[in-house]
């Protein structure tokens, strides 16, 4: 379905000797300032053990010194990176989309993506998602992509939310803490039926599956009276999906609309295949895919090459995210959508 | 203090009588609501089939007897029928839609005619709505009929009148082997 990582690299419209150039002459930069830097510490140090006087003088020019070579390699850095976003993230994304090879693929399939590094899917996307059912007081993202894989709409990108917790000790002392209650990727995808209402997966636990979660049932039904839709959980056929998914909706039969033999064992698939933390929505003919791995995709390091290496790395994160839209077959349209 | 004791736990029982009963009421409602949702969408899917009957004769006049069939089931359909009646004509109207779509092959301006293509589209979708609504079903009648059966609200159950459901079943037509090569020639 999409091409090798090799056939990427051909399609690619830049020059990444270019960019390897500039990655090898920066690492080689750092080197040097950081080998300048301690020999300046150690002249520093030489001379406040001979003149004390010289203590005030050598910590300011040491000091000067750092902060000329920091704002010097994050501004050489930042071109660096810009580059890389441009010319290997945005790169690779097109030659996926355009070299892939979707099965029954007809003359109305599209394959178009763009990229814009700094920003995030919008605060909109995020509470339509109705995945993250806890209080939000900072979100940070970056990487987005958005496009039309065949006949299926996409959007996705980096995302972290953040909770800030107060505490007041007994001086009446305030801290603020802040807790990261996701970090991953948010994904997005037009769903290949037309349905309304609201279905979401979450990962099974203990409390939310078996005797102690018909326990805690009652207890997650009031607090469901306070959010938007009453939903109710429901169990489906079958009995290795409710062992993996805690399944809620506000309608029984879209939900089995939705999740039908073939979807199931899809998710199922899905689920085993990635060890990552993965809760899934269906939301007004939509499909939600949070992925929460912890892990900054798509940024640069200076270390490693970045035709053998790096290229790699984001070659196979965008295939496994354009994938997921035939790995739930989203091109398939022979229901109410077209 | 006896007297107390005894009245707290008349209470108790009375008030876990009143909660079984609300619970096996609102099961028995939703078994009946998926049932209506079942009834609802054959209904749709008769109305698809017959417009798809409608173009199919567009094309293909020898067919016409087929769409006298359809319309003459389509107004024995009334609404106080019985259930098991109604399945009977549904049966009767899948097994004259069937011919009718293999005969379809046989004329690719037809396949390709826009109206079929979204009549299908509408079809497969009702079929999918079908399918979920009689799996909600049976979840439903099974989630009744194993509280009516487990211990100790079957000692209450059929004192109230509540009795066991049968499930949605595939009929025996259906299970067997599709013998295409018959079907074909017809």
């Amino acid at each position: 379905m999409f091409p090798t990582y090799q056939d990427v690299l051909k399609g690619l419209s830049g020059d990444i000797s270019q960019l390897e150039q500039q990655r090898a002459a920066l690492l080689q930069q750092i080197k040097r300032h950081l080998l300048i830097g301690i020999l300046v510490l150690l002249a520093v140090i030489i001379g406040i053990l001979i003149i004390d006087k010289l203590i005030f003088i050598g910590i300011l020019g040491l000091v000067i010194y750092v902060i000329v070579v920091v704002v010097k390699y994050v501004k050489h850095y930042k071109i660096f990176r810009d580059a890389f976003k441009e010319e290997i993230v945005l790169g690779i994304a097109k030659q996926l989309l355009l070299q892939s090879e979707l099965p029954y693929a007809t003359n109305r399939y599209r394959y178009e993506c763009y990229y814009y590094p700094s920003d995030r899917v919008s605060d909109q996307l995020i509470k339509e998602s109705r995945l993250f059912n806890f209080t939000i007081d900072k979100i940070r993202g970056e990487d987005l992509f958005r496009g039309t894989l065949g006949l299926t709409d996409f959007k996705f990108s980096e995302l972290t939310l953040i909770r800030t917790d107060t505490t007041t000790d007994a001086k009446g002392h305030t801290t603020r803490t802040d807790v990261t209650m996701f970090d991953g990727i948010l994904f997005t995808a037009d769903f290949h039926k037309s349905f309304s209402g609201v279905t979401i997966l979450r990962s099974a636990n203990i409390f939310n599956t078996g005797k102690l979660g018909r326990l805690f049932q009652p207890m997650r039904r009031t607090l469901s009276l306070f959010t938007r839709e009453k939903k109710r959980k429901i169990e489906l056929e079958n009995e290795d999906f409710n062992r993996a998914f805690h399944v809620e909706t506000t309608d029984d039969i879209t939900a089995r609309y939705i999740l039908t033999s073939s979807m199931m064992e899809r998710l199922l698939a899905f689920k085993r295949s990635h060890p990552e933390q993965i809760e899934v929505s269906f939301v007004h003919s939509s499909m939600y895919v949070a992925i929460s791995s912890g892990r900054n995709y798509f940024e640069p390091k200076l270390s490693d090459s970045i035709a053998k290496t790096q290229g790699l790395i984001v070659y196979e994160d965008l295939k496994f995210l354009f994938g997921m839209i035939e790995e739930f077959d989203l091109n398939t349209r022979i229901w109410n959508k077209a | 203090m006896g007297v107390y004791i005894l009245i707290g736990i008349i209470v108790v029982i009375i008030l876990y009588f009143v909660l079984m009963y609300n619970n096996l009421i609102r099961v028995r409602n939703r078994v009946r609501e998926s049932f209506a949702a079942i009834d609802v969408y054959l209904q749709n899917r008769f109305d698809a089939l017959t417009k798809v009957a409608e173009t199919v004769v567009s094309y293909a006049e020898h067919e016409r007897g087929t769409l006298e069939t359809i319309v003459s089931l389509r107004s024995k359909l009334s609404t106080t029928m019985s259930d098991g009646d109604k399945v009977d004509i549904y049966n009767q109207l899948e097994k004259t839609v069937s011919g009718l779509n293999v005969q379809v092959e046989n004329y690719p301006e037809l396949k390709a005619n826009e109206n079929y293509i979204h009549l299908q589209r509408t079809i497969n979708d009702l079929e999918e709505k079908l399918s979920a609504s009689r799996r909600t079903y049976n979840a439903n009648v099974t989630q009744f009929n194993t509280m009516i059966e487990t211990i100790p609200t079957n000692l209450f159950a059929s004192m109230l009148g509540f009795q066991r459901k049968s499930l949605l079943e595939i009929e025996g037509a259906k299970k067997a082997d599709v013998d295409m090569h018959s079907l074909l020639r017809r």
